[in-house]
């Protein structure tokens, strides 16, 4: 997919103004015994249609709890979460989760843990096993559908556990550091992979990552955020102008002209004192 | 990939590292078997050469002999059947409602902190003082079903409802991000994720129950293995009370491997 395809498909959308995922002065607090917390503090965002967005920032700052709101297992306490215009209120079936570990249960086949979201939704059981088995292949996981999950590698895994929150077939999906449990080399090869299927699907996409590189090499906007209370610190476009062809992979635009600068940027946004 | 790379031709060393493992773990069963054959020939000669009083510690041909004539004479067979009956009845009793109250608990966290308490105490309390209220309460016959139960009810509770609390936080929020109620949370995750808890539940329980079945018998009961040890060393037949206890061990290793057996179908992989 060139940069040029998927700005036609976006423009149109983007343009009407309609964002698929909205954010209105999210505020959130929560309280313990030991006292009361305020997490998220005036968070707006817009979000459109198609667009693969990263949300970086310090430990803490709530990037996570950011996406729990999206998917509606947490409701803020003052502003509101809109998806397609409409307030979410509990969790929503338009989107999609990836955690941080692939969580593949250690008791179900691959198979039997990609219908997991279809059989909690109540979808159709003949139809989802078929989708299921067409992104397992897709994916390269053909012959293991009947596999265990210890049976496979940790990319396999990962790859895995997409095809599982892809298999409700939600229209945004929220990435909460997928691969941040893979050792390097896996993590390159699987984040590269993972970046172009989601382009390919054309899916609305939020990375919560606290890796730099990872936010610039995969996605179109980077969001920084500050922390106690987590709130937008800065935001940033990404694009690759010098590389020919438009959109470069996300392993290729780690190397490319720009990818220097821009982790120069947020570095210094994110403002991390090492020493302190 | 987990798996270990596996070579066409296996290389000498790697044959002689195999062997190696074999020629242990026979050794292993070797020693145990001259263990169990070293205690028997003990226990046969130390009476027959006066070393121990014979009437007080039996021999193993007598127990063989005495266990033939009550095959015959004293009904054997009802006696190991009612143990087992009373004891298998209660373990599943026991384990049914242990993880049905742990299910609530998980379920009403309000409920937890009321009852925590109270299943504290219960389950430090020595059941088998509770052995006399039961015989009065039940009568002789299902007391020992109320014993066997009580002793083995309140640490499933707790163990049960322990695995259930320590289920992945995340594996629970993965069901709830696809919209998972409750129920399907406690259906899909925290059921399946605790099956390994419930089967060393089980293990525990399968000695527990025996103890409190043998110790209901004990008190009051007219059959059972508990029966013919107290009924034996009553009138100073050790032969019946070895007989009698060899015969109880053999049941708690059948009931063990039952649950190994099931635990192998069940519990296919953990990662």
């Amino acid at each position: 997919m060139t940069l040029a395809e998927t700005t036609a498909r976006e423009s149109p959308k983007s343009a009407a103004g309609m964002a698929k995922v909205a954010l209105r002065e999210i505020g959130l607090r929560y309280y313990t015994r030991a006292g009361e917390v305020e997490a998220l503090r005036d968070i707006s965002l817009d979000i459109h249609p198609g667009e693969f967005v990263s949300i970086v920032g310090p430990s803490g700052c709530g990037k996570s709890t950011l996406l729990s709101l999206i998917a509606g297992i947490l409701q803020p306490t003052s502003g509101s979460v809109l998806i397609d215009g409409d307030p979410v209120t509990g969790p929503s079936q338009s989107c999609g989760y990836m955690l941080q570990h692939d969580h593949l249960f250690g008791w179900r086949s691959i198979l039997q843990n990609v219908l997991l979201g279809p059989e909690i939704q109540g979808l159709e059981r003949s139809a989802a096993r078929n989708f299921a088995r067409e992104l397992l292949g897709r994916y390269g996981l053909a012959e293991f559908v009947d596999h265990y999950p210890h049976q496979l590698s940790g990319g396999m895994r990962q790859r895995a556990a997409l095809a599982r929150t892809l298999c409700t077939r939600p229209e945004v999906l929220l990435l909460d550091e997928p691969f941040s449990a893979l050792d390097y080399q896996t993590r390159l090869a699987i984040s590269d992979e993972i970046g172009l299927i989601l382009r390919e699907e054309g899916k609305t996409v939020i990375l919560v990552t606290h890796d730099i590189s990872e936010a610039i090499s995969m996605t179109d906007r980077v969001i920084v955020l500050g922390r106690r209370p987590g709130h937008v610190k800065s935001e940033h476009h990404i694009a690759f102008p010098s590389v020919p062809g438009g959109r470069p992979s996300p392993f290729a635009a780690r190397s490319a002209a720009e990818f220097g600068s821009y982790f120069k940027v947020i570095w210094d946004e994110l403002d991390v004192h090492v020493a302190t | 990939m987990s798996q270990p790379e596996t070579r066409t031709q296996p290389s000498e060393g790697f044959r002689a590292y195999l062997a190696g493992l074999r020629r242990e773990s026979r050794r292993v069963r070797l020693m145990q078997a001259l263990a169990i054959i070293l205690f028997l020939a003990l226990w046969e000669i130390a009476p027959k050469m006066q070393w121990v009083n014979p009437m007080l510690t039996s021999n193993p041909s007598a127990v063989v002999e005495i266990f033939f004539t009550m095959a015959r004479e004293n009904n054997l067979a009802l006696h190991v059947w009612v143990t087992f009956k009373e004891a298998v009845a209660s373990f599943f009793v026991g384990m049914v409602s242990a993880v049905l109250i742990a299910m609530a608990l998980w379920w009403s966290n309000f409920l937890y902190r009321i009852l925590d308490p109270f299943l504290v105490v219960a389950n430090s309390l020595p059941k088998l003082a509770l052995a006399p209220i039961f015989y009065i309460w039940l009568g002789d016959e299902w007391s020992v079903y109320g014993i066997a139960i009580a002793i083995s009810v309140f640490i499933t509770i707790l163990m049960v409802y322990g695995g259930f609390r320590e289920t992945d936080a995340d594996k629970i929020k993965l069901v709830r991000t696809f919209g998972g109620s409750k129920w399907q949370v406690l259906a899909k995750v925290v059921l399946p994720a605790n099956i390994p808890v419930m089967i060393g539940a089980l293990k525990i329980n399968v000695g527990l129950a025996l103890v409190g079945v043998i110790a209901g018998e004990f008190q009051a009961s007219k059959a059972g293995l508990g029966y013919l040890i107290i009924y034996g060393s009553q009138i100073l037949q050790m032969h019946m009370v070895m007989a009698s206890i060899a015969i109880l061990a053999a049941m708690s290793v059948v009931m063990y491997m039952l649950i190994a057996l099931l635990e192998k179908s069940v519990v296919h992989d953990r990662t």
